[in-house]
C-alpha cells in the first residue's frame, strides 16, 4: 500500500480511536468467552476453564498492541511522544529556544519579504505604459471590500467620477464558437470600450472598440485574442470583416487583441482571453440589475497628477450620491480604490500571458 | 515488538482469506476452521490472528461488521471484498508455484 494512503488510515483511526479501542476489547472478550465454553464443553470446571484459556490466549495487552500497529496507531503514538518530549526540552533551555525561533523567524521573513519585492518589481512589471496610474476600482460591503460591483453602478461611477481618464468594466464569461467546422468553447471577456485606453493597450491587427458600439441595439462586434488567431486562424489578417458566430449570436471580428493583455481573477486561474466582446451590448436582466450581486470588475487611469488619496476621496462622494439615489440597493456600498501594483487580491485584472502568474496576483 | 517472518506472515494472510472465501466469519470462527480443516496440525494463536485481521482490514482486502453470532451475541465478523478476491488468488498462484517448486527441491536431492 502507498505511504499517503497508509497515512490518511492511520490518521482517520486516530479520530476514531475511542471505537476502534472498544471494537478490539469487545472482539477480544468474544473470543476469550467461546474459548471458555469451548473448555467447559470440553468438561472442565469454570474457573479452570477461565483460566486454561486465559493462558492460551496470551497477554491481551500484547496482542491489542499489535492491532493498534497494524492500524498505524503507534506511530502517532510515538510521534505524540517525541513532540511532547520535545516540548519538554526547549522549555528547560529557554535561552536556546528563543534563540532557534528568532533566527528562524528572521531569516523566513527577510527572504520572504526580500522575495516579494524581487518578483513584483523585476520579474513580474505591470506591462502596461505609466503603470503608476493604473488602479483597481472594487465595490465594498459587510462581506468585503474587494467586490464586484453591478453594471449600473459602473455606468454612474463612469459618469460621476471627476478623477480618472478612463474607468473600465470587464467580466469574464464563457461561449460557445461554432459555425468553423469544430465547435469550441472558449472563455472571453466582456469589456467597456475604453479599457484599451485606459490600459494603452491597442489592437495587433484591425481596431478597438468604439464607445458607440458598446451599447445595446447596435451591431453586434467582437475582437479575438491572439491566442485564438493564433490556434483557429493561423494569423490570417483577413479575419477581420468576417462573422463569427458565439452562443448561437453573430458578431463581426473588427481587431485581434495582443496576449500581452489577459483579463483574469487570481488565485491560480488561467481563464484565457479568446474572444472580447463590448460589456454594453449585454441584456441579461440580471446583469442590468443595480442591486444584483455584481460581478463586474473594474480598472481605471488616474488622470495625470491625481493621488490615490484623491481618487478615493472622489470615489467615496460618488459612492454617496448614490447611496441617496438608490437607498434600496446602494445603502451599503462602498468604494475601494487600490493601486493595481499593490492589489494581491484574489480577483485580478489585467495581466499579461507572458507574465500572468505574479502579474495575475499583483494586479 | 517481534514479527513473525515473511513466510509465516505471508501464510497466516492466504489461509485467513481462503477461509473468508466461502462466507464471513468472525476471528474465532477463523482460527477454529483452520485448525479443524488442517485436522488441528495448524493452530492460530490469537496473538498472530487479530494483528493478521485488522492489516487485512487496513489493506482493504477484507472488511468488518458486527452482527450477531451463532450464540446470539454480537461478534464482529469479516468479509472478503473484491479487491480482497484477487488477492486470494493472487497468493494461491505464489503459493502454488513455491510449494511446488519446494517440493521438486526436497524430493530430488
Amino acid at each position: 500500500m502507498r505511504w499517503t494512503t497508509r497515512a490518511i488510515v492511520a490518521f482517520r483511526s486516530l479520530f476514531r480511536r475511542p471505537r476502534i479501542e472498544r471494537e478490539l476489547d469487545a472482539e477480544l472478550q468474544f473470543h476469550l468467552e467461546q474459548q471458555i465454553a469451548e473448555n467447559v464443553a470440553a468438561g472442565m470446571s469454570a474457573a479452570a476453564a477461565r483460566a486454561a484459556a486465559l493462558r492460551s490466549l496470551g497477554s491481551i495487552a500484547h496482542v491489542k498492541e499489535e492491532c493498534r500497529d497494524s492500524l498505524g496507531l503507534r506511530f502517532l503514538d510515538e510521534l505524540w511522544q517525541d513532540l511532547r518530549y520535545t516540548g519538554r526540552t526547549l522549555i528547560k533551555a529557554p535561552t536556546f529556544a528563543l534563540t532557534a525561533i528568532v533566527t528562524l523567524a528572521l531569516g523566513i521573513g527577510a527572504n520572504t519579504a526580500i522575495f516579494s519585492v524581487v518578483d513584483g518589481a523585476l520579474l513580474h512589471p505591470i506591462p502596461f505604459p505609466n503603470p503608476d496610474r493604473l488602479v483597481a476600482v472594487y465595490g465594498t460591503s459587510t462581506y468585503g471590500d474587494r467586490n464586484g460591483i453591478s453594471y449600473p453602478n459602473v455606468l454612474d461611477w463612469q459618469r460621476q467620477n471627476q478623477t480618472f481618464e478612463d474607468l473600465a468594466a470587464w467580466r469574464l464569461d464563457t461561449f460557445t464558437l461554432t459555425g468553423r467546422g469544430r465547435a469550441e468553447h472558449l472563455v472571453g471577456v466582456m469589456v467597456s470600450a475604453n479599457l484599451f485606453s485606459a490600459l494603452q493597450v491597442h489592437a495587433m491587427v484591425g481596431r478597438t472598440f468604439r464607445p458607440d458600439e458598446d451599447r445595446r441595439g447596435v451591431a453586434p462586434q467582437a475582437m479575438i485574442g491572439e491566442g485564438l488567431w493564433v490556434r483557429r486562424f493561423g494569423r490570417d489578417p483577413q479575419i477581420i470583416g468576417q462573422p463569427l458566430t458565439l452562443n448561437g449570436r453573430v458578431y463581426t471580428v473588427i481587431g485581434v487583441v495582443p496576449s500581452i493583455l489577459r483579463l483574469d481573477r487570481a488565485g491560480g486561474s488561467s481563464f484565457a482571453n479568446d474572444v472580447f466582446l463590448p460589456i454594453g451590448i449585454y441584456d441579461d436582466p440580471l446583469f442590468l440589475m443595480r442591486g444584483s450581486g455584481g460581478n463586474t470588475r473594474v480598472l481605471a487611469r488616474l488622470k495625470p497628477g491625481i493621488s490615490l488619496a484623491q481618487a478615493q476621496a472622489d470615489m467615496n462622494v460618488v459612492a454617496k450620491n448614490l447611496a441617496n439615489a438608490f437607498p434600496e440597493s446602494n445603502r451599503s456600498v462602498g468604494v475601494n480604490v487600490m493601486m493595481l501594483e499593490d492589489d494581491a487580491s484574489a480577483i485580478c485584472a489585467a495581466c499579461s500571458g507572458r507574465y500572468s502568474a505574479r502579474s495575475v496576483s499583483s494586479c | 515488538m517481534s514479527k513473525p517472518n515473511d513466510l509465516v506472515q505471508g501464510t497466516l494472510d492466504l489461509l485467513i482469506l481462503k477461509v473468508l472465501s466461502l462466507e464471513p466469519k468472525h476471528g474465532w470462527a477463523i482460527a477454529k476452521r483452520i485448525q479443524q480443516i488442517s485436522k488441528e496440525q495448524l493452530q492460530v494463536q490469537q496473538g498472530s490472528l487479530y494483528p493478521a485481521l485488522y492489516r487485512l482490514e487496513q489493506q482493504g482486502w477484507i472488511e468488518a461488521d458486527w452482527r450477531a453470532s451463532e450464540t446470539g451475541r454480537d461478534a464482529k465478523f469479516y468479509s472478503l471484498t473484491t479487491a480482497g478476491r484477487k488477492r486470494l488468488e493472487a497468493e494461491l498462484a505464489h503459493w502454488n508455484r513455491l510449494s511446488h517448486a519446494i517440493n521438486l527441491v526436497v524430493r530430488t536431492t
